[in-house]
């Protein structure tokens, strides 16, 4: 599903952030990358996701090379994934079912359908009661189970989480494990940056160490739940 | 499909954006109507009045030409001299002006008979007045003039084409001048549309971002933006109409006897229909591309970075 070979990324005007990575992650993987603050694991996964291109080296998404995709089926390919940031970037001046709604709106669906998808997936993150609730008005759990509802909404075939539970206490933290934990065993594709060890063991996926712009270690698959969906 | 209903919810979303938004809307409305009302008035007023000064609108600008007949030209030789003027290709009208009649109206516009009467008889030739079509060429003017004059009943051929050609000239200037002010207000009503869609931009660059990461097709943010731009320029040039429609009106009344005086033909007293409707889809036309410009801009310039 993810092919990454002598990858490297450099900043303009900055030093090399990731240098000759090389990491395969198959369909239905559970993946934790593991590393201290600025080892380059939030890169990793922007360049997993299309967000980012690599300076050098090949980046492979579901079999396709992202560097020779034009921006319109790049988009196509970033609607197939779905990403949980740290910081939860919710749309503050929408509620949280219409923030859940944005990437079904993006994929096409009607406004009818787009609404009972997006409750079905409130309902299942434990906040189909605050549907209208913008995010101002809810907790910092709540936004990141927000922000996984929005992610898992149009159910995409991978998952890449940048450090989920960064500004969450243990509680929290423990609940959005289990969430992905719930998605990875139907076949989802889950991919997660964190520097929590506890919250990697809660995980329980096959463990990858990034230091200094490198893949320094990879524990053997542990628990790949099913083939590519 | 998808994209219809897509566009149905944006211009909806727009809709009520402008609604949430009155006194910014108001605003925006405001300058857009001034923008297209003058443009519409320009090319309603101006436009008709300038056009009015050219041959095609049927004013007093054909050229008129005058043959002056000798004194020994009965009535046969004149009849076949109509004749063969009526023959010719370029001609349109062709008019007897007697002696005694032009030795009347010589009296009624002298306002006094003592001067006529002392003159112990009556001076003036017979004449015909020829009209030609306002679209004979000049090569063809001159061909006609030479005939007529190498004709013996034809004393003097006398042509008013210089009148006719500095007229011409300043019916030119108008409509250019006409199509260089709409032009102008059209392109301000565009800056206006471009200026509302570059704030909005800046003001939902987060919400963009976003929905670009969740993977949204540059056709997808464009779509709310060209929505809302297009539909300003809209209500900018339905208002525009109105204000038009006054203008025109108050113009109307204020110049019509003085064009009547003037012999031309009376300015429009109300915005043609097709001319405001046609007005309304270029103010579409702008406000969408305008705003898919804006936001194309937008999006490279954040790729770019």
């Amino acid at each position: 599903m993810i092919n990454l070979q002598a990858v490297s990324k450099r900043y303009p005007g900055g030093s090399d952030v990731l240098a000759g990575v090389d990491l395969q992650i198959a369909g239905g993987e559970m993946v934790v990358m593991l590393g201290p603050s600025g080892a380059g694991k939030s890169t990793l996964l922007k360049l997993m996701g299309g967000i980012e291109r690599a300076s050098s080296g090949t980046v492979e998404l579901f079999g396709q090379d992202t560097a020779r995709l034009d921006p319109g089926r790049l988009a196509l390919v970033r609607q197939q994934i779905g990403l949980i940031f740290e910081d939860f970037k919710l749309l503050a001046d929408r509620g949280a079912l219409d923030n859940v709604m944005v990437p079904l709106e993006i994929a096409g669906y009607s406004l009818a359908e787009a609404r009972r998808r997006a409750r079905a997936a409130l309902e299942k993150v434990g906040l189909g009661a605050r549907e209208k609730a913008r995010p101002a008005s809810l907790s910092g759990g709540e936004q990141q189970r927000l922000c996984i509802a929005r992610a898992v909404v149009s159910r995409p075939a991978l998952i890449l989480a940048d450090e989920p539970t960064g500004n969450l206490d243990a509680g929290q933290a423990a609940s959005i494990a289990d969430m992905l934990r719930a998605f990875h065993a139907v076949g989802t594709t889950v991919v997660v940056a964190t520097h929590d060890p506890v919250f990697r063991d809660r995980l329980q996926g096959r463990a990858v160490h990034v230091e200094a712009g490198a893949v320094r270690a990879t524990d053997a698959a542990a628990n790949r739940k099913g083939a590519a969906r | 499909m998808n994209a219809i209903n897509g566009w149905f919810r944006a211009y909806g979303a727009a809709f009520m954006q402008l609604l949430r938004e009155p006194v910014a809307s108001l605003f925006n409305l405001m300058a857009l109507a001034c923008a297209f009302g003058l443009g519409l008035a320009a090319v309603v007023w101006l436009g008709e009045a300038s056009l009015g000064l050219s041959p095609s609108k049927g004013a007093n600008l054909a050229p008129q030409v005058t043959l002056v007949l000798r004194g020994n030209v009965g009535e046969a030789g004149r009849g076949n001299l109509e004749r063969a003027i009526r023959g010719e290709s370029g001609v349109r009208e062709v008019r007897f002006i007697g002696r005694d009649a032009a030795l009347r109206r010589l009296a009624k516009d002298l306002g006094d008979t003592r001067l006529i009467e002392g003159l112990g008889g009556n001076p003036l030739p017979d004449a015909l007045a020829v009209t030609l079509s306002p679209d004979v060429p000049e090569a063809r003017v001159d061909e006609l003039l030479k005939t007529w004059q190498a004709r013996s009943e034809v004393d003097e051929v006398l042509a008013d084409r210089e009148l006719v050609e500095r007229l011409r000239r300043i019916g030119s200037a108008l409509r250019l001048m006409a199509q260089g002010v709409v032009t102008l207000l059209l392109a301000s009503g565009a800056v206006v549309v471009f200026n509302t869609i570059r704030l909005q931009l800046a003001g939902r660059q987060q919400e963009i971002e976003l929905i670009r990461l969740l993977g949204a097709p540059a056709a997808f943010v464009r779509r709310p933006f060209v929505a809302r731009g297009s539909l300003l320029a809209l209500a900018g040039a339905g208002l525009g109409w109105l204000l038009a429609e006054v203008l025109v009106r108050q113009v109307a009344g204020w110049i019509g006897p003085l064009a009547t005086a003037w012999g031309l033909p009376p300015p429009p007293v109300s915005v043609p229909a097709e001319s405001g409707l046609g007005f309304m889809l270029v103010a579409l036309v702008i406000g969408w591309s305008t705003a898919w410009l804006g936001v194309t801009r937008h999006l490279r310039a954040a790729d770019r970075r």
